[in-house]
C-alpha cells in the first residue's frame, strides 16, 4: 500500500465502523431496545473504535510511518515552544562543524596535500647530506639518470634543471624561468594538460609548453597560441601545449625538453617518486649503493662522503609552519570538540528542565520505548538542521577564505587549490550529529532508573538539581571554560610574536629598498675580469637614475644563505661556520647598515678582488669578545674557491681574508632567529652568472622597474632583467606572511571558542533561572523550602 | 464465503457460534484488513438487499480459497491432536 493513500483508507475504515456500529445498532433496536439503550450498547458491542483504528493501521504496516509523522509534528511544537534553545544548539553545531572543516581544508589544501600530481605523496626531492647542514640536490648526468629512474624501488624519476632565459624579440628582453625537463616529464607527473600536447622522446629541443600564468600574461589565454613560436635566448620554440592552472612545478614559466648530454659537466636535479608501498628508509637503503658508484664516476657533482636523504615535496612547505602545525590541528579539533560540549550542555540542561513532562507522560501510559523514539526524533531533527546548516557554513566559509587569500601568499605552493575537503565535513558533521542525539536522549535514559514520584518531587530537591546531573554539567563547563583559555592563550602568543617582529629590530632600514635579479646569458662574460667589469658597469647604470639614492652588488637580508666554514688561525684552531656574503662597497650605506668598526673595501681593492673582509658583530662576539678584529685573518671555506661553470674565480685562488671592519648585525638566518656570524667580502671574488642589485630610493620603488630596465637595455640589449622584489615584501614573504596567518587563524579559534563558552554558559544559567521560577510559581511551599536549604 | 458473509456485525457472529465463541468486536477489523493486506479477501460496497444502504462486503479470493482448504486442514489436524491428548481412549475405541 501507498502512503498517498492512506487518507482515503482511512476514511474508508471510518465508514465501515460507522455503518456497522448503525446496523449493530438497528439490530439491537429491532430485538426491543429504546433507541438510546441500542445506542450505547452497539457502541459497548464496537469497543473503543480509537483503539481499533490504530489496530487496523498496525494491519495495514502503516503505524511506523504514522507514529514518525506524530513525533516530527510534536518535536516542532516543542520547539515552537523553546525557539531559542533550538537556535542555539543549530547555530552551535552549525558553527563547529563549518569552522572545523573549513580550516582543516584550507591546511590540507594548502600545506598537506596541496599537489596535483600523481602519486604527489610519494614524490620526493633527494637530499645528499655531508657534514655541512645544508644539503645538496642530487644532481646526475643522462646515462646515470637513466640507470637511476630504473631502480625497483622508485615510481619513475624526472630531470630537471630550472633556467635563467631571455624572452627575446621584443623590444626590451624579459627574464623568464624555464624548466628544462627530461622527455618523460609529463608521464611522471601525470596531469594532462590543457590545450595542445606535452612533450615526448620523439620530440626536437625547441618545442615549448606554457606554464598556465605565462599564457595568461603573454598570450591573454587565447587557443590559437599552439602552434605559435617564440623566442628564447634567441633561438626560436614552437608552442605546442599549455598546462593547467595548477601544475606549477618549480614555478617554471615555461617548459623545454632537456637536451641529456652524457657530459658529467653537465647534470641535472633529478626528483623522484618512491614506490608505493616502499618506506622511505628502505628507498634510501636501497638507492645509496648506486648513488656511490656514480660518485665514483663523476666525483665533482658529490660531496666528498654523503648520505641520501628523501624529503617530500610537501614537507618543504609544512617545515616552514614546523612546530605550529600539531598545535593548529589540536586548536581545530578543539574547535569541535567545544562545540560538541556546547550542544551537550544544552541538551542535558533541557533533559533535566523535562523530567517532569516526561514522567507525566510515562503515567499517561507512553511506553519506555515510545518517549525514547520522541526524543530521539527531537534531537535528531535539531542535529540534522544543525548538520546542514553546518554543510551550508562550511561552504560559504571556503569561499570567503578562497576570496580572502587570493593570490596565496608565496609562503604556500603555487598548486594549492582551496578545496572542500569531503571526508573531514562527513567527520565532523557524524560526530556533531552524533553528540547531539546521544545527549538529547538523555533525559529518557535517566528516567529508567528513576521512580515517578523522584520527578515529581518538587520543591528543594528540584531546585538543588540533582548531584549527578550538576558534576556533569560542571565538569562540561570546566572542560570548555579551559579549553578556550587554551586558544586564547595559543592566539595571545601568536599576536605578540607577530607584533614582536613587525616591530624588531631588523639592522637595515625597509622602506624605499628593492632588488633586482639579472642572470647573464649562458656562456657569456665568462672571463673574470670581463664579468666583473660587466657587473660594475651595470651598477652605475642603475645607480645614475635621478630616483636611486644608491646602488649596490649583494642580496636583501634576510636572505638565508648557505654557510661556509670558517677558520681563524691567530686563535688556535677556533673554526666554525659563517654566513659569507659577496657585495659591492656600497651594500653598507645602500641598506644603512651602520660601521661600527675600521672602514669598507674601495673600489679599486674591489676591482682587484683584494682579500678583505668585514664582519658583523655576531661574529665580533663570538671570536673576539674582548680584543680587535681589526687586522686578524680569517680562512673562508677551508682555503678552497670552487669554481664550476656557473662561477669563476679571482685570480690567485686564495681564501685567506684580512678583516678591515665591523658592521651592525642584519638577520641572515631569516626574521626572528638569532643572526648568525657573518662575513662580507668583494663581489668580485666569485662572481655567478647571475647577480642582484640592491637599490634605495626616492618614494615607491616598484614604479622604477621600467626606468632599470631601459638603463640595462642601454649596456647590453639582449640581457634581461627579473622581477623587482621591495625588501618589504620580502620580509612579507619569509617569516611575516606565515606570522599573520597563524596569528589570523588562532585569533579566529578563540573568538569562536569564547563564543561557545559563552553560549555554554549562559544556556546554563538560563535554565537554572527558569527553573527556579518555574519552582517558584507552582509550589506556594517552595521559599520556605529554599530557606531551609540554606 | 457464506461464513464471512454471515459475520458482518459481532452479535450475527456470536448467535452463529451459538454464543461460545465470545468475541471482542474491535479485533474483526484488524483481522479483516490482514486478510485483505494478504490479498485473501477483497472488501467491497455494495447496497444490502434486504435493508435500503450499502455495506462493506468481504469475499474470498481465488488465493484465499486455496489458503482456506490449507488452514482447514491444519485446523482439522490441530482438532484430531488435540482429541487424540485429550481423549485417548475413545479414539482407541
Amino acid at each position: 500500500m501507498r502512503w498517498w493513500q492512506i487518507r482515503k483508507r482511512d476514511a474508508d475504515l471510518e465508514r465501515e465502523l460507522r455503518s456497522d456500529l448503525e446496523l449493530e445498532e438497528e439490530e439491537l433496536r429491532e430485538r426491543g431496545l429504546s433507541p438510546e439503550n441500542a445506542r450505547y450498547a452497539a457502541r459497548r458491542a464496537l469497543g473503543n473504535t480509537a483503539l481499533i483504528r490504530e489496530q487496523t493501521h498496525e494491519a495495514w504496516g502503516w503505524a511506523p510511518f504514522e507514529r514518525l509523522s506524530q513525533d516530527i509534528r510534536f518535536a516542532f511544537r516543542q520547539f515552537s515552544k523553546s525557539p531559542r534553545f533550538a537556535f542555539v544548539c543549530v547555530i552551535t553545531l552549525a558553527l563547529g562543524i563549518g569552522a572545523q572543516t573549513t580550516i582543516y581544508s584550507v591546511v590540507h589544501a594548502v600545506l598537506i596535500d596541496p599537489y596535483p600530481y600523481r602519486g604527489a605523496m610519494r614524490m620526493v626531492h633527494l637530499h645528499l647530506y655531508d657534514k655541512d647542514p645544508a644539503p645538496y640536490d642530487l644532481a646526475l648526468d643522462g646515462p646515470q639518470f637513466v640507470q637511476f629512474a630504473k631502480s625497483p624501488v622508485l615510481d619513475g624519476a624526472v630531470a630537471e634543471d630550472v633556467y635563467t632565459m631571455a624572452l627575446t624579440g621584443a623590444e626590451l628582453p624579459e627574464q623568464l624561468q624555464v624548466g628544462r625537463m627530461s622527455p618523460n616529464a609529463f608521464d611522471y607527473f601525470g596531469v594532462p594538460v590543457l590545450l595542445g600536447r606535452e612533450f615526448g622522446p620523439s620530440d626536437s629541443d625547441k618545442v615549448a609548453v606554457l606554464s598556465y600564468s605565462f599564457w595568461k600574461s603573454h598570450f591573454a589565454g587565447r587557443a590559437n597560441v599552439i602552434g605559435q613560436s617564440l623566442q628564447l635566448d634567441r633561438q626560436n620554440y614552437a608552442i605546442i601545449g599549455v598546462m593547467p592552472q595548477r601544475f606549477a612545478w618549480m614555478g617554471s614559466d615555461l617548459y623545454v625538453p632537456l637536451a641529456y648530454s652524457s657530459d658529467p659537466r653537465r647534470p641535472a636535479n633529478v626528483y623522484a617518486r618512491v614506490r608505493a608501498g616502499v618506506s622511505d628508509q628502505l628507498a634510501e637503503q636501497a638507492l645509496q649503493p648506486m648513488l656511490y658508484s656514480f660518485a665514483k664516476e663523476t666525483p665533482a657533482n658529490f660531496p666528498q662522503k654523503f648520505k641520501l636523504h628523501l624529503v617530500h615535496i610537501n614537507e618543504i612547505a609544512i617545515g616552514r609552519f614546523k612546530g605550529f602545525l600539531v598545535v593548529l590541528f589540536l586548536s581545530v579539533s578543539f574547535l569541535l570538540v567545544l562545540a560538541c560540549v556546547n550542544v551537550a550542555i544544552l541538551m542535558l540542561a533541557r533533559g533535566e528542565a523535562r523530567q517532569a513532562e516526561i514522567a507525566m507522560r510515562k503515567a499517561l501510559g507512553a511506553g519506555r520505548r515510545r518517549i525514547v523514539r520522541q526524543l530521539l526524533t527531537e534531537a535528531a531533527l535539531l542535529s540534522a538542521a544543525g548538520g546542514c546548516l553546518g554543510v551550508l557554513v562550511t561552504l560559504a566559509g571556503i569561499r570567503l577564505v578562497q576570496n580572502l587569500i587570493q593570490p596565496l601568499p608565496s609562503i604556500f605552493p603555487p598548486e594549492a587549490e582551496i578545496a572542500l575537503n569531503l571526508p573531514v565535513l562527513i567527520f565532523s558533521v557524524g560526530i556533531s550529529v552524533l553528540t547531539g542525539i546521544v545527549c538529547g536522549l538523555w533525559p529518557a535514559m535517566r528516567l529508567s532508573s528513576t521512580e515517578l514520584r523522584q520527578a515529581f518531587d518538587g520543591g528543594a530537591h528540584k531546585l538543588a538539581g540533582r548531584r549527578g546531573t550538576r558534576s556533569a554539567h560542571t565538569v562540561l563547563l570546566t572542560a570548555q571554560v579551559a579549553l578556550t583559555i587554551l586558544l586564547l592563550a595559543c592566539s595571545g602568543a601568536t599576536v605578540r610574536r607577530l607584533l614582536q617582529l613587525v616591530h624588531a629590530d631588523l639592522g637595515y632600514e625597509p622602506q624605499d629598498l628593492a632588488s633586482v635579479n639579472l642572470v647573464l646569458r649562458e656562456g657569456s662574460h665568462d672571463q673574470w675580469a670581463d664579468r666583473i667589469h660587466y657587473f660594475e658597469q651595470i651598477r652605475e647604470s642603475i645607480a645614475i637614475d635621478p630616483n636611486v639614492l644608491s646602488a649596490a652588488i649583494g642580496s636583501l637580508p634576510p636572505s638565508i644563505i648557505d654557510s661556509t666554514p670558517v677558520a681563524v688561525p691567530a686563535l688556535m684552531g677556533a673554526s666554525g661556520q659563517v654566513i659569507a656574503q659577496q657585495v659591492s662597497p656600497e651594500y653598507f650605506t645602500t641598506l644603512r647598515i651602520p660601521l661600527i668598526l675600521g672602514r669598507v673595501w674601495t673600489a679599486t681593492e674591489t676591482a682587484h678582488a683584494a682579500r678583505l673582509a668585514l664582519i658583523n658583530d655576531a661574529m665580533r662576539r663570538r671570536y673576539w669578545p674582548h680584543a680587535d678584529p681589526i687586522g686578524q685573518t680569517i680562512v673562508l671555506n677551508n682555503g678552497v674557491a670552487n669554481g664550476n661553470v656557473w662561477r669563476v674565480v679571482a685570480p690567485g685562488d686564495d681564501q685567506h681574508f684580512l678583516v678591515i671592519g665591523v658592521v651592525g648585525d642584519a638577520p641572515n638566518k631569516g626574521l626572528g632567529e638569532e643572526v648568525s656570524p657573518g662575513v662580507y667580502v668583494p663581489f668580485t671574488m666569485m662572481p655567478f652568472d647571475g647577480f642582484t642589485v640592491v637599490v634605495r630610493t626616492h618614494g615607491d620603488p616598484v614604479s622604477l622597474l621600467q626606468a632599470i630596465k631601459e638603463h640595462v637595455h642601454n649596456v647590453d640589449p639582449g640581457q634581461a632583467v627579473g622581477d623587482l622584489r621591495t625588501a618589504t615584501d620580502l620580509l612579507e614573504g619569509d617569516s611575516l606572511g606565515r606570522e599573520r596567518f597563524v596569528a589570523r587563524l588562532f585569533s579566529g579559534f578563540a573568538f569562536l571558542g569564547l563564543a561557545f563558552a559563552v553560549s555554554g554558559l549562559y544556556s546554563i544559567q538560563s535554565y537554572l533561572v527558569a527553573q527556579r521560577t518555574r519552582d517558584g510559581e507552582h509550589d506556594p511551599e517552595g521559599t520556605s523550602e529554599v530557606g531551609n536549604q540554606r | 464465503m457464506e461464513l464471512l458473509l454471515a459475520i458482518r456485525s459481532a452479535s450475527t457472529f456470536q448467535r452463529t457460534t451459538n454464543d461460545f465463541l465470545q468475541m471482542q468486536h474491535g479485533s474483526l477489523y484488524p483481522a479483516l484488513h490482514r486478510l485483505e493486506q494478504r490479498g485473501w479477501v477483497s472488501g467491497k460496497w455494495e447496497t444490502a438487499p434486504d435493508r435500503n444502504r450499502e455495506f462493506k462486503y468481504y469475499r474470498l479470493t481465488d488465493k484465499g480459497k486455496k489458503q482456506l482448504v490449507v488452514e482447514e486442514s491444519q485446523c482439522k489436524q490441530m482438532a484430531a491432536a488435540v482429541a487424540r491428548v485429550m481423549w485417548p481412549a475413545a479414539e482407541e475405541s
